[in-house]
C-alpha cells in the first residue's frame, strides 16, 4: 500500500485530506510542520509521496510563508525521486513556478484541490 | 544736515519701516492659516520693525473666559507660554480690559496705569499697548506691545499696529473657521465611513449566512440519511455550490490585495489577454487604440484580473458586442472605455455595484466590480460606470501612463527565434524589436526548428495542446518560454506537467523582451 505524508499545520485540512487518501487506499501520516515532517521522512524512509502546505511552521518551528518551499528543496536534495505535491491557500503563479523549479510535481490551491487525488493516483501509478 | 532735518529723516525712515512691517504682516496673514506658525512670526515682525521690548498675542479660549497667551517674544515669551500664562477677560490687566471692552488701551507710563499688570517676566516695561483682535462683534484675542521707554508709542505707531491687529484678527478667525470646517469634515467622513462599513458588513453577514445555511442544513440531512445508507445527490451539490462561492470570495477579494508590481504594459494586449482568459471569441471584442497612446504603468496580472471581471459582466449581461477604445487622457493618464450592448442596469443599481456582495444575478458574489475598483485604486487610477437599461453598459478606466524611460536592446548574439503568436500589435512589436536586436525571428503557429520559442499563452487561432504536441515532436519543450500577461497557477501546472517549466510575464518593453532572448 503506497504511503503518503501530509505536512500541514491546519489540523482540519490535514485530517480531511488524510480521510480522502485513506479511503482511496493509501497509508497516510500527517505532520504539523517542517520539523515533524522531516523527522517522519527520516524515521520511516518509505514514503511514496509528500503533500506539502507552504505557510506553516518552518525548520526551527517559526511560522513562515514559504516554509513548504524550504522543505520541498530539502526533500528534493535528499530524495530526488520522491514526488512532492504542494497544497497551498496561495493562488500565486510565482510561487507555483518556484515550486515547479524546485521539483514539485504539482501546485494545488486549497478550495480548488478537487483533482489532487487524481494527480496522486497518476503519479503513483507511474504517470505524470 | 540740520538736527531738525536729521530728525525728520529718521521719522520718515521709521514710518517707511512700519508700513513695510504692516504690509509684511498683511501678506503673511493671507497666506498662513496655521496659527502656530503665524502668531510667533507676527510678534517677531512687531518687535524687529518697531524696536519694541516685547510683543505677545493672546487668543480667547473656547469658554470665552480667558485670553490665553499663544505667542510671546523671546525668553519672557517662552517662559510665559510654558507656564500657560492667561488673563481673565474683563480683569484688571491691560489685556483683560482691552478684550473686555473691545478697545485699545495704552499706558504711556505703566506705573501710573491702574490696569497694568506687573509681570515678573517683563520687569523693564515702561509703557504698554493692548490692542483687541476684533472680527465683527466678536473678540478673538488681543496683542500686547511693550517698550522699555515711557511714552514710547506715537499716534502713527498706534494706527499701523491697530491696522496690523485688524488683519491678524481676520486671519485668526479664518484659521478658526478652517479648523471648524476640518473638524466637521472629519466628523462627516467618520460618519460616512461607519455607514459604509456597516452597510458592507451587513451585506457580508447576509451573504455569508445565505451561503452557510445550505451547507449546515444539507449536512444535517446527510447525517440523518447516513443510517439508511442513501445519499441525496442534490444535498451534495448544495454543499459544493456554497463552497465554490466562498472560494470565489477568497479569490476575488483577497487576490488583488497584494501590492501591484507595476511596469510599462500595453493596455490593448491586456484586454486581449483578459478576453482570452474569459473565453470570449476574438470577433466579439473590438479593440481600437488611438494613435500615440502610451503604455500604461500597471501590474499586468492585476489589470487583467480587473478587465476579466468587467468582460465577464458584459457576457453575463448578454452582450453581443464589446467595443474597447484606448486613448491618451488628461493628466498623463490613459483611458480605457469598455462599452457593451448588453442588458444594462437600473439607475439604483449603478451606485451599489462598487460594494461587495451586491449582485442582481443568481449564483453571484457581486465581487467583480469591487475587485476591479480595488485594483484600479491600487494603480492610482479611477473607474466609472454608465449604464442604460436594455442599451448597455460602459465602464471607463483611467490609469497613469508609463514613464517613457529608455529601454535598451540587450543582445546575446544572434539566435533563431520562433514567435508563436496571433498576428496582433504585440507580435508586431516583438518582431520589430527582436530583429532590431540582431535576431532572426519568425512568427508562425506551425512549429519549426529554433534556438528559442516564445509562445504567447493567449492564442485565439491555435489550440495549445496541438502546439505543445508539435513542440514535443521537434524536441523544443526545453527551449520554450510561455509568455503570459497574467499567469495563473493552473497554467503553470499545465505547462510544467507538459514539460515546459519556464512561464514568464509577457514583456512590453524592448529591454524586457530582448532580455528573454
Amino acid at each position: 500500500m503506497p504511503k503518503i505524508l501530509i505536512v500541514d499545520d491546519e489540523a482540519i485540512v490535514a485530517r480531511s485530506m488524510q480521510k480522502t487518501l485513506l479511503r482511496a487506499g493509501y497509508a497516510v501520516e500527517t505532520a504539523p510542520g517542517c520539523d515533524q515532517g522531516w523527522q517522519a521522512l527520516n524515521d520511516s524512509q518509505d514514503f511514496d509521496l509528500v503533500l506539502l502546505d507552504l505557510n506553516m511552521p518552518g525548520f526551527g518551528g517559526t511560522p513562515a510563508e514559504d516554509a513548504g518551499l524550504d522543505m520541498l528543496e530539502r526533500i528534493h536534495e535528499t530524495w530526488p525521486d520522491l514526488p512532492v505535491l504542494i497544497l497551498s491557500a496561495y493562488d500565486d503563479p510565482t510561487r507555483a513556478s518556484e515550486a515547479a523549479n524546485r521539483g514539485a510535481r504539482g501546485f494545488n490551491v486549497k478550495g480548488r484541490e478537487q483533482n489532487v487525488l487524481e494527480q496522486i493516483q497518476s503519479i503513483l501509478s507511474g504517470g505524470q | 544736515m540740520t538736527p531738525q532735518n536729521q530728525t525728520e529723516l529718521e521719522k520718515a525712515e521709521r514710518r517707511a519701516r512700519l508700513l513695510e512691517a504692516a504690509n509684511l504682516v498683511g501678506r503673511q496673514v493671507t497666506s498662513i492659516l496655521d496659527l502656530d506658525e503665524l502668531l510667533p512670526k507676527t510678534v517677531d515682525i512687531i518687535c524687529d520693525s518697531y524696536g519694541f521690548y516685547y510683543a505677545g498675542v493672546f487668543l480667547v479660549d473656547e469658554s470665552g473666559q480667558f485670553a490665553v497667551l499663544r505667542a510671546g517674544r523671546g525668553d519672557p515669551g517662552k517662559a510665559m507660554l510654558a507656564a500657560g500664562h492667561k488673563l481673565e477677560i474683563g480683569s484688571h490687566s491691560m489685556i483683560g480690559w482691552a478684550t473686555g471692552q473691545r478697545q485699545a488701551r495704552i499706558a504711556l507710563d505703566v506705573d501710573a496705569d491702574a490696569e497694568h499688570f506687573k509681570n515678573p517676566h517683563l520687569p523693564l516695561t515702561r509703557s504698554e499697548m493692548a490692542l483687541p483682535l476684533v472680527v465683527g462683534e466678536k473678540v478673538v484675542g488681543a496683542v500686547t506691545v511693550q517698550s522699555t521707554e515711557e511714552r514710547a508709542f506715537s499716534d502713527e505707531d498706534i494706527l499701523t499696529l491697530q491696522t496690523m491687529a485688524d488683519q491678524l484678527a481676520v486671519a485668526i478667525n479664518n484659521a478658526h473657521l478652517l479648523k471648524e470646517l476640518q473638524r466637521a469634515n472629519a466628523d462627516l467622513l467618520r460618519a460616512k465611513t461607519y455607514e459604509a462599513l456597516t452597510a458592507a458588513t451587513s451585506q457580508a453577514i447576509h451573504w455569508i449566512g445565505n451561503k452557510a445555511l445550505p451547507m449546515t442544513t444539507a449536512v444535517e440531512r446527510i447525517r440523518a440519511d447516513a443510517a439508511s445508507g442513501k445519499v441525496d445527490e442534490e444535498d451534495l451539490d448544495l454543499i459544493a455550490e456554497s463552497a465554490r462561492l466562498i472560494i470565489e470570495v477568497k479569490e476575488n477579494l483577497l487576490g488583488p490585495i497584494r501590492e501591484p508590481q507595476t511596469r510599462p504594459v500595453m493596455a490593448s494586449d491586456l484586454v486581449r489577454a483578459a478576453a482570452f482568459q474569459v473565453g470570449l471569441p476574438e470577433a466579439l471584442v473590438t479593440i481600437d487604440v488611438a494613435p500615440g497612446t502610451p503604455h500604461i504603468q500597471a501590474d499586468s496580472a492585476q489589470m487583467v484580473r480587473a478587465l476579466r471581471n468587467i468582460l465577464k459582466n458584459s457576457i453575463e449581461a448578454h452582450a453581443k458586442r464589446i467595443y474597447v477604445h484606448i486613448s491618451p487622457a488628461a493628466d498623463g493618464r490613459v483611458a480605457l472605455s469598455i462599452a457593451d450592448d448588453g442588458d444594462g442596469m437600473l439607475a439604483e443599481m449603478k451606485d451599489k455595484v462598487w460594494a461587495a456582495f451586491v449582485s442582481t444575478k443568481e449564483h453571484h458574489t457581486g465581487l467583480g466590480l469591487p475587485a476591479a475598483l480595488l485594483v484600479v485604486n491600487q494603480h492610482q487610477g479611477s473607474i466609472a460606470l454608465e449604464s442604460i437599461p436594455y442599451k448597455g453598459t460602459t465602464v471607463e478606466i483611467w490609469i497613469p501612463a508609463a514613464h517613457a524611460a529608455e529601454s535598451p536592446l540587450l543582445t546575446n548574439g544572434p539566435r533563431d527565434i520562433l514567435l508563436v503568436d496571433d498576428d496582433d500589435p504585440w507580435a508586431a512589436f516583438a518582431l520589430e524589436t527582436l530583429a532590431a536586436a540582431g535576431h532572426r525571428v519568425t512568427r508562425a503557429t506551425a512549429i519549426q526548428a529554433a534556438d528559442l520559442v516564445l509562445l504567447d499563452e493567449a492564442q485565439f487561432h491555435a489550440e495549445m495542446p496541438d502546439i505543445i504536441a508539435q513542440l514535443k515532436a521537434h524536441n523544443l519543450l526545453g527551449k520554450t518560454v510561455i509568455l503570459s500577461a497574467a499567469p495563473s497557477v493552473d497554467a503553470v501546472n499545465y505547462f510544467s506537467q507538459n514539460g515546459i517549466n519556464h512561464v514568464a510575464l509577457k514583456p512590453y518593453t524592448a529591454a524586457e523582451l530582448t532580455a528573454l532572448a
